[in-house]
């Protein structure tokens, strides 16, 4: 069987190798050197050497099977690989690449290898420019921006060329091939520059020469153009086609890039947080470097693995406290969730003062934190840890109570101590000595919390006493936990409660139980809120003092900051003589079976059944005790009395029903007379 | 057509080296030229064919392609070998088989065209294809050891010029 002619034999491949004497030829082989000196080989180095000595049929075959992009680089290795594949000869290798990646018929205004060039080239087709540019197929180009605006004009633009008025009676919009383009919802039409002036220098030649083939060329240009817009079209299917492949395949690639990548990373010990991007910031490598169509060789994951471990440390360095907040945060919201299930809210029901307990304060129990922050809040909260949260509950219910009653005490013990009564510490002062280690339910309410003086402010709005405090937290009413709960008692309270105690003939000892069961039937005697429709509860009836003496307060300091020479009088002192009484339980209407040192509702399990309903109400409670008795209320601006011109002075508004009323308010809250002279005895 | 008696009748196979392999008719007639002197020499069944392109180690690693392959359906003869489809998959074992070094490669590439096993050729050849497939040329250059003889402007010129080379 005679030797067949190898590609290095073949004369056109001259410049790829004359024979193996190019290939052993030591003084032109390159090879790279190492910091040693001595010679290095890439991995690939020589690894196909011997194709080159392959008979050319099985070159052929074998280049049939690579892609056109493969055989333009390929052309692109040497002269005689270049002379080999870019000879007609090689036709029947490009037509089969065409074949086996379905690539539409070659356009006849093509070559393969520029067809070729076309569908997978890279670069600008004008400029050096060699990143991925835009297409035009039906002009045979790719071009970057700059360079199409500079070699491509519209139809508008063409009558502005040199010539063109002198043959624009032969020219057709078929001559030349045009692209479409939409911009803005606007298309236009470009073409060719350089080819729009090759036909019109034909043209004009050939109409310069008589008897010329004039319509030969134009018939000739019609059918080229013919030929390519009819090509276009299949061609940029392919091109879609290819891209949206391409896309796809891309979006695989990195999909089993990231995944892959972060598999390593786990193996190596790493993290969900590690992992975690989503606080990187400005300059830390991640994405761009596990977001990637390349694939994960060993190689690739030797050179990307420092960069990724560096910005993991600058993770673990700055965001780790976050990262830490985003999984309490998580922990915490399903232990809420639980906790407000209700099977727990049944749970609690069962247990003695359960109800006190809020998802706040459930939140601060320690076997609750110690279940959350275990492992740094890293362990989902499974059925099994739900219990280990909630196995000592009962207990630590018990302690929790505990806390609000020493909570309650102790600011009770400051403000009897600011009062500087010292009745009050003798009276009290038995109880300052709490027992945070009693073991076991305690029952026994401290009797200094059913005094009728425990009074606690909340949020400057209003008074509650004790019951109120347990009532409240048990309804679930409050949302912060216990901890986070403006509650205050101050001596002013204390203070105002005990005049006011004196002012209705009551016993410093009178209990809370007693203030509560007379309902809304106190009245300050001060000012209209004694009237029969605005009765007041006791909680009322202390708070109305407190912040009408505050209010006389602020307008006392605004008289003085702004020198205003107006009267004033804070009609709800307590302490003054010449006003007389300040209020009373004047009305009777609800018949109270206690002395008003008796009724305590001392214990927890007594005070637990009146829990969930209101034992007080408000004042517009009151209204509705008193219905018949109610006068009809007079619309402000039908009040036939003016404004208190004196408090007018002072920017405040104040209105009375009846000529009298005024008279008493004008006495009592300015030391005037209805017209505002100043009475002597009030102004002593 | 196969008969029956040929799927028992073993065929001897004599290489370069003068190795003796005898194997199943069915396995050697994978390739088309075994095939055809077989049916030259007819039924004489103690002359061995000889094989004076092949080696032993190359065709112990053939006929193992051929003894895998054994039940393929016969490839239906075609006019002309431009014309045939051509696909690029390449199956598992196939791909595993033909993971041997360069030397092997190219001598199962010779080999298969030879014996004239296109298949087997087939997968040799797209072996070689998907080695080059997405590489840029100097990364080309490389893998066959030869050196750049382009000066930078022509290889700069070249990247704008792909038009045959009897056109320019």
């Amino acid at each position: 069987m005679p030797r067949q002619k190898t590609v290095d034999e073949n004369p056109g491949a001259s410049g790829v190798a004359s024979g193996s004497n190019y290939l052993n030829s030591p003084s032109k082989t390159k090879r790279a050197k190492t910091d040693s000196g001595k010679p290095r080989r890439s991995k690939n180095s020589g690894k196909l050497a011997l194709l080159l000595e392959m008979p050319i049929e099985i070159f052929t075959e074998i280049a049939c099977y690579m892609t056109p992009l493969d055989l333009l680089n390929l052309a692109r290795t040497s002269a005689g690989l270049r002379k080999l594949l870019m000879s007609k000869s090689s036709k029947r290798i490009w037509e089969a690449v065409r074949m086996i990646h379905n690539i539409p018929e070659c356009p006849k205004d093509l070559s393969e290898p520029r067809y070729a060039d076309l569908l997978y080239g890279k670069g600008c087709s004008f400029c050096p420019d060699t990143r991925a540019k835009k297409t035009y197929t039906a002009l045979r180009i790719r071009a970057c921006k700059p360079c199409f605006e500079e070699q491509a004009i519209d139809q508008h633009q063409l009558h502005r060329e040199e010539g063109f008025e002198d043959i624009k009676s032969f020219f057709d919009y078929t001559l030349i091939p045009w692209t479409k383009l939409t911009y803005r919802n606007k298309s236009s039409k470009r073409c060719l520059v350089s080819q729009l002036r090759e036909v019109l220098r034909k043209l004009e030649k050939l109409l310069a020469e008589p008897g010329s083939e004039l319509w030969d060329y134009i018939s000739e240009r019609q059918n080229l153009t013919d030929a390519i817009n009819e090509s276009v079209e299949p061609i940029d299917e392919w091109l879609s086609e290819v891209w949206m492949q391409k896309a796809e395949s891309d979006i695989k690639n990195m999909k089993e890039r990231r995944s892959s990548i972060i598999k390593r990373l786990k193996d190596l010990g790493y993290d969900e947080d590690d992992l975690n991007g989503c606080y990187d910031e400005k300059g830390w490598k991640w994405g761009q470097i596990i977001d990637q169509s390349r694939p994960l060789t060993e190689r690739v994951w030797q050179n990307v693995r420092p960069q990724l471990e560096k910005t993991i440390q600058l993770r673990r360095t700055y965001a780790g406290p976050k990262f830490y907040n985003d999984r309490h945060r998580t922990r915490v919201f399903e232990m809420r969730r639980r906790f407000d299930a209700k099977e727990t809210r049944d749970m609690l029901l069962d247990i003695p003062k359960g109800r006190l307990l809020s998802t706040g304060d459930f939140l601060r129990i320690p076997a609750v934190v110690e279940v959350i922050e275990e492992d740094g809040c890293r362990l989902p909260l499974t059925d099994e840890r739900w219990l280990h949260a909630v196995e000592g509950l009962p207990n630590a219910v018990e302690i929790f109570a505990r806390t609000i009653e020493m909570d309650c005490v102790a600011d009770f013990e400051d403000a009897v101590l600011q009062c500087d009564r010292d009745e009050l510490r003798i009276l009290f002062g038995a109880e300052w000595d709490p027992q945070p280690d009693v073991e076991g339910v305690r029952d026994e309410i401290p009797r200094c919390l059913n005094s009728a003086i425990a009074l606690f402010e909340k949020g400057s709005k209003s008074l509650i006493n004790f019951a109120d405090i347990l009532y409240t937290r048990s309804t679930h009413e409050a949302l912060l936990s216990w901890k986070e709960d403006k509650l205050e008692i101050s001596s002013a309270i204390i203070s105002t409660a005990l005049l006011l105690l004196e002012h209705l003939d009551f016993p410093k000892e009178t209990t809370m139980a007693y203030m509560m069961a007379c309902g809304h039937d106190f009245e300050c005697l001060r000012c209209s809120r004694g009237s029969p429709n605005t009765t007041l509860s006791w909680s009322e009836l202390v708070y109305h003092f407190i912040s009408n003496t505050r209010n006389f307060e602020e307008l006392k300091q605004k008289i003085n900051e702004r020198n205003i020479n107006v009267p004033l009088r804070n009609a709800h002192n307590l302490n003054s003589s010449i006003d007389g009484k300040a209020a009373s339980r004047a009305f009777r209407r609800i018949t109270v079976d206690m002395a008003p040192t008796g009724g305590n509702a001392e214990r927890y399990s007594t005070l637990a059944t009146s829990w969930g309903q209101r034992l007080i109400g408000k004042a517009e409670l009151g209204n509705l005790l008193c219905v018949d008795e109610r006068k009809p209320s007079v619309p402000w601006k039908q009040w036939k009395i003016n404004p208190c011109h004196l408090c007018q002075s002072l920017s405040v508004l104040h209105y009375e029903h009846t000529r009298e009323k005024m008279r008493w308010h004008m006495k009592t809250s300015h030391g005037t007379d209805y017209d505002g002279n100043l009475l002597p005895e009030y102004n002593e | 057509m196969s008969t029956t008696e040929d799927k028992t009748r073993k065929v001897k196979l004599v290489t370069s080296d003068n190795e003796e392999f005898e194997v199943d008719w069915e396995v050697a007639t994978r390739s088309v030229l075994i095939k055809h002197m077989l049916e030259d020499i007819g039924e004489s069944e103690e002359q061995a064919i000889p094989l004076p392109n092949v080696t032993a180690n190359v065709l112990k690693k053939v006929l193992e392609w051929c003894e895998h392959h054994r039940k393929d359906p016969e490839p239906a003869p075609e006019s002309s070998d431009d014309n045939r489809k051509r696909t690029l998959e390449i199956g598992d074992w196939d791909a595993k088989f033909i993971q041997v070094d360069q030397e092997m490669l190219f001598e199962i590439i010779l080999a298969a065209n030879y014996l004239d096993i296109k298949a087997l050729l087939d997968v040799g050849c797209k072996t070689v294809a998907n080695m080059i497939k997405g590489k840029q040329p100097e990364e080309i250059r490389k893998m066959f050891n030869i050196v750049n003889d382009f000066t930078p402007e022509e290889e700069a010129q070249i990247k704008k010029e792909n038009e045959w080379a009897e056109d320019r």
